[in-house]
């Protein structure tokens, strides 16, 4: 480029192209051109092949029980069943509202105080220990005593979710905030930046790729938790499905709900990512964690 | 009144409960428009001399004067050209030359005008919608030039700004900077280990030393310019300081 140069060498605007395109984030679709792409669609359909004709053949030979068995294509009938019960969309719609409603609750207090306690060192002195303490338990190991508080309702699986993304939030948070480069701080302070412009020009967006990975790792945890809440303590949505389904042994229901589970959170997945992607489009690539 | 005034500044620091001396009055002086260099080997403190001067560092004795008012803090009167550019990240180019004059309070309407002559100055012409990780390191170098000069500082700090750069760029790099110089008529503080770079881009080398930091002698680089690298008394320059810095540690390895 144009500092190979001579003194005072003028750039074209046009040669940016080749340089800034190279280094440009790397598209998502572009991946489908990638080989790797088809040998997964090849193990999964492999997979499924082969659970399929198992199945079908256990329905003559019943090797095992065929109620236990079920051949994945029969979902489908599952999934047209569910659908005009109105139940699917209750399940989902119920799911959903708690999940996003823990969610943001917790991510929200999380990044609040995960940040605070990366930048003020008497909150990270007096807060972290506590979260270090908290964050090596299972979540799940406390979801009794949440019941026995907040009793079998939305309000004890918002809170659960809320306190089990927490810690995913606030240590990404305060990692973010506490692993600034310090001569980004000096450079803003040499052209006159005070505390608070500093915090907000510089900390806030310096500890944002940390914070958007913990907020996409809560949302996959959000579901995570949200199931196991579901199961044991709901009247309604996917995973209360699933132990209802139980009780009349319609495995298909049990498998469908499980795989619409992972549906979910392929899709809050990759819904993630772009707008990670697009909030972190100054990076040359998104990491991945 | 001089633009810097390093007085018979001492710095020392305690690593591993024993007390080092990092600076050990050291005077220097840097004239209005002068450019002036701070030549020596790794730990002679030039650095830790020029955060100092930032203000980054508290010096322990003495004291630095920036056109006759005391250093107590960093501020945008000295503009810093950092070894690694120090670009924020998530700002374009222009966003990243437009900061200081932002956090100034400067008008819309002002600051672009100046941030559009910046790019002009420093040939940044259709690069400054990018983001840093776009650019090459030349072009990352030369946005940390104008974000430096945008704030309009007394005295310009670099702290080795060439040494991170390929070879070819930082011949191109530092004949564009003495350009600027010129043009800007800015006063500078160079900070570099290489002597050729100090005698091409100084009128004055101020050399140090070791164990502690502190001055060993000032060379006037009393050259016309553009320098010839080829010329006699250029090579004699060269070699004159070469020769001090070699008796320096000499000296101090027998001592």
């Amino acid at each position: 480029m144009s500092e190979v140069g001579v003194t005072g060498t003028r750039v074209v605007p046009g040669e940016t192209a080749t340089k800034s395109d190279s280094l440009a984030p790397a598209s998502r679709l572009s991946r489908l051109g990638n080989l790797e792409v088809w040998w997964r669609i090849l193990a999964v359909l492999l997979f499924f092949g082969v659970w399929q004709i198992f199945a079908l053949i256990n329905q003559r030979i019943r090797l095992v029980n065929p109620l236990f068995m079920v051949p994945p294509l029969e979902l489908r009938h599952t999934l047209v069943r569910q659908w005009n019960d109105g139940i699917l969309l209750d399940d989902l719609r119920t799911s959903m509202t708690t999940a996003f409603e823990g969610y943001v609750v917790g991510c929200s207090i999380g990044v609040v105080m995960g940040i605070m306690s990366g930048y003020l060192l008497l909150v990270q002195r007096l807060w972290d220990p506590i979260v270090q303490i908290f964050r090596s338990i299972p979540p799940l190991a406390f979801l009794p005593m949440f019941i026995l508080y907040l009793g079998i309702g939305d309000l004890t699986r918002v809170v659960f979710i809320a306190y089990a993304v927490y810690f995913y939030t606030y240590m990404n948070a305060m990692q973010g905030v506490r692993h600034i480069d310090p001569v980004l701080i000096r450079a803003a302070q040499s052209l006159g930046a005070k505390r608070l412009r500093i915090f907000r020009s510089i900390i806030l967006p310096g500890a944002m790729p940390s914070i958007m990975t913990g907020l996409r790792i809560s949302a996959g945890m959000a579901l995570f938790v949200l199931v196991a809440a579901e199961l044991i303590a709901a009247e309604a949505g996917i995973g209360y499905r699933i132990m209802w389904a139980r009780q009349y042994f319609e495995v298909d229901t049990m498998l469908f709900d499980a795989f619409l589970i992972g549906v979910l959170g392929f899709i809050i997945d990759v819904v993630m990512r772009l707008i990670e992607s697009w909030i972190l489009r100054w990076k040359p690539q998104v990491v991945e964690t | 009144m001089a633009a810097l005034d390093c007085q018979a500044v001492c710095l020392d620091y305690v690593m591993a409960g024993r007390q080092l001396r990092a600076l050990q009055d050291v005077t220097v002086t840097v004239g209005k428009r002068e450019f002036v260099s701070l030549l020596g080997p790794s730990g002679c403190g030039k650095s830790t001399l020029l955060n100092v001067v930032a203000g980054f560092l508290k010096p322990t004795g003495g004291r630095v004067l920036v056109e006759g008012n005391e250093v107590t803090e960093p501020g945008s009167d000295r503009g810093i050209i950092f070894q690694d550019h120090a670009l924020f990240p998530w700002m374009t180019a222009r966003q990243n030359i437009a900061f200081g004059l932002d956090v100034a309070g400067v008008p819309k309407a002002e600051r672009e005008k100046k941030v559009d002559e910046l790019i002009e100055l420093v040939g940044l012409h259709g690069f400054d919608r990018l983001f840093p990780s776009q650019l090459s390191g030349g072009m990352r170098q030369r946005v940390a030039v104008s974000r430096a000069l945008a704030t309009s500082p007394s005295i310009l700090l670099m702290d080795e700004p060439f040494s991170a750069i390929d070879e070819q760029t930082r011949q191109g790099l530092r004949e564009e900077f003495l350009r600027i110089w010129q043009k800007t008529a800015q006063t500078v503080l160079l900070v570099t280990h290489s002597i050729e770079e100090s005698v091409i881009m100084s009128d004055r080398v101020v050399v140090m030393g070791t164990k502690p930091g502190r001055v060993i002698c000032t060379v006037d680089i009393d050259l016309p310019r553009p320098r010839d690298e080829t010329s006699a008394q250029f090579m004699h320059l060269r070699r004159h300081i070469g020769d001090l810095l070699y008796k320096h540690k000499r000296d101090s390895h027998t001592r």
